[in-house]
């Protein structure tokens, strides 16, 4: 079925769409809390770091100031070994910062040892290492810082010459254990941190100094680094986050975002997919429905014209014409009818104009009983009020809803003669060249609404040459907020006189009567004398 | 009128009905339709009366004073009622509903109050 197929290409649109534009949203969302949350750990990791570089900046005078005294003193006493060595014995030993502190003399091949104190021995005056350290620190004046030296133990070399007695050099060693980790109390402020320390501007291997981790060297990933001016040299400072700086529900953020995003996505495309099948299926219904209404509706139609009769028995001496109109409203069906029926071989014939109430199928299909009924009574040569009287017990409004009008009518043609009953119906309009009446009928209880047990009574009218018997239902007549007796007059006052054909008549009466005002359904039957 | 049961209106495009009912002194049941009854509405008379009709009512009156129109749909609902219900009578109905349930061949069926 092709309405299937399209329904379910079109149901795929939908909710691939939501999907599609959901899974956009989240990547977006996701992205956005990624980068916030990595530039805020990049900015945090920065912080921390310029705050190590304060701290280690703080540290250093440590280092420089007992040198510089010592400088002082040397030049105050004029280079005295006992006065140096004295001052300088506390900083040379295990618990001070150098292994060694020694005041050299002169320069090049005059160099030689005034004082030395600490651990380790001072150094020959012809190393060359000291030579180039003594040279420079002749030349600057402030703290000239080397490293790392291997021998004879890895160490940081100082030289500081003093400023008056430009001859005398301060030269101190201080150990390193690059090897060893730094170690981080758990609640300092860089507990938080894995770093490096290095003297020089860069992470150079061979500049170590000191690192938490020496085992991940060098530091990759986010990494912030700072530098320190030591001397005339520098301390470089690299550090990665150990932990999220951030705290973790930040750094998870993303992900969060990413999974609740994706299964609210799901959620939403599923709950999508859901609702365009419903819809679809409710519109594959809507329009099966109507098809299956059409049908209905198209049987009930071909039910009810052939119900009508489409040829009229061939009477001589007499013309038949009849109009058949459904209702304006919707409903298409409804249970107006008449019929004209041969009845023996003497010319004579019944005419039947009747209408079951209510509309549609019910309607029509009371009528087809009904219908068959009356040709079965008036084969048996049954005279109308009879027929009346027997179709009474074939509708009950109690119980079926229902009940009808019928007008029969036997016609003698030979005699221009008619015998009327009438069970509730509208009386025919009798119109001859001079006059134009209702014919007086007794009418009794409509079929289907027993009335104790009165019979139908019979009325005989003779019918003039070229006259025209009109029967037809309400709906020819009957408007809404006027009386009945207003449209029974106006149909009077469109026939009176009109000697036209008597199918022209019958257009006249549908266009000028009923003007497409009729609720109702119509059925009009209109018999002439001819001779 | 002692006590109102209920009441139903409808608002159809194509007709309007309000049906009201009470019981008199008398004990007869009186069910009051104004408005236009037909095919598109006759439901609402129905759900109305179809309960009474179904009851060991003895005596219903239609009070018709403010019907102004009432097709064969409508007639039906009254027509089933009068079956059931040993006595049914029209109240004050207009020229244009008397003059249908005349032609109709009702008037014995459905006799106007005297």
């Amino acid at each position: 079925m092709a309405i299937v197929e399209e329904g379910g290409a079109r149901r795929q649109v939908a909710p691939v769409l939501v999907l599609l534009l959901g899974l956009a949203v989240t990547g977006i969302l996701t992205w956005t809390c990624w980068t916030v949350n990595q530039h805020n750990e990049t900015r945090l990791l920065r912080l921390q770091v310029k705050e190590v570089g304060t701290v280690l900046s703080a540290t250093l005078p440590n280092v420089e100031s007992p040198l510089t005294s010592a400088a002082d003193i040397a030049s105050a006493t004029d280079g005295d070994p006992t006065r140096f060595a004295a001052y300088a014995a506390p900083y040379a030993g295990p618990k001070g910062p150098f292994m060694l502190v020694a005041l050299y003399e002169g320069s090049g091949a005059a160099t030689h040892v005034v004082a030395a104190v600490g651990k380790w021995p001072a150094p020959a005056a012809g190393s060359l290492s000291l030579q180039s350290a003594l040279r420079r620190a002749m030349a600057i004046h402030v703290l000239d810082v080397t490293g790392i030296l291997s021998q004879p133990h890895p160490s940081i070399a100082y030289a500081l010459s003093v400023v008056s007695k430009p001859h005398l050099v301060v030269y101190a060693l201080t150990a390193v254990h690059p090897r060893q980790p730094l170690k981080v109390a758990k609640n300092s402020a860089f507990a938080d941190l894995n770093y490096a320390l290095y003297l020089g501007r860069s992470a150079q291997p061979g500049d170590l100094l000191g690192a938490t981790d020496i085992s991940h060297l060098p530091l990759t990933g986010r990494t912030a680094s700072d530098t320190t001016p030591f001397g005339n040299n520098t301390l470089y400072f690299v550090a990665t986050s150990a932990a999220d700086l951030g705290g973790s529900l930040l750094n998870r953020l993303p992900w969060i975002v990413a999974v609740v995003g994706t299964l609210s996505t799901l959620a939403v495309a599923f709950a999508a997919e859901q609702l365009v099948r419903g819809r679809r299926l409710a519109e594959q219904l809507a329009i099966e429905n109507q098809a299956l209404y059409g049908e209905q509706r198209s049987i009930a139609q071909t039910l009810q014209r052939a119900l009508l009769p489409e040829q009229f028995p061939d009477v001589p001496g007499l013309e038949f014409a009849g109009r058949y109109l459904p209702g304006t409203d919707r409903v298409d069906i409804g249970g107006d009818w008449y019929d004209v029926i041969g009845v023996g071989t003497d010319n004579g014939l019944l005419f039947v104009v009747g209408d079951v109430s209510g509309r549609g199928i019910q309607a029509a299909t009371t009528m087809a009983c009904l219908h068959y009924a009356i040709r079965a009574y008036a084969a048996q040569g049954d005279p109308a009020p009879a027929i009346l009287s027997k179709l009474s017990g074939l509708l009950r409004v109690s119980t079926d809803g229902q009940f009808a009008t019928v007008l029969c009518g036997a016609v003698d043609v030979r005699r221009h003669e008619v015998k009327l009953a009438s069970a509730g119906h509208l009386p025919p309009l009798l119109v001859t060249a001079e006059h134009c009446d209702y014919v007086k009928t007794v009418t009794g209880a409509p079929i289907g609404v027993p009335n104790g047990h009165a019979q139908y009574a019979e009325v005989t009218f003779s019918v003039p040459r070229q006259a025209t018997l009109l029967a037809f239902t309400d709906g020819l007549v009957e408007r809404r907020g006027e009386p009945l007796d207003v449209g029974l007059q106006r149909l009077r006052a469109a026939t009176s006189g009109e000697l036209c054909p008597l199918d022209n008549l019958l257009t006249k009466v549908v266009a000028n009567v009923m003007a497409g005002t009729a609720q109702d359904d119509t059925a009009i039957l209109g018999l002439r004398w001819t001779n | 009128m002692d006590e109102l049961e209920g009441e139903q209106t409808t608002n159809l495009e194509a007709a309007q009905v309000s049906v009201d009912q009470w019981q008199e002194e008398s004990g007869a049941i009186v069910v009051r339709i104004s408005g236009e009854v037909d095919m598109s509405n006759a439901d609402i008379l129905r759900e109305t009366i179809d309960p009474i009709a179904a009851s060991d009512v003895r005596h219903l009156i239609f009070d018709l004073g403010g019907l102004e129109f009432i097709d064969s749909s409508g007639l039906t609902v009254l027509l089933a009622a009068a079956q059931k219900i040993p006595q049914v009578q029209l109240r004050d109905p207009s020229a244009i509903v008397r003059r249908i349930v005349e032609v109709t061949g009702l008037a014995e069926v459905l006799p106007t109050e005297p």
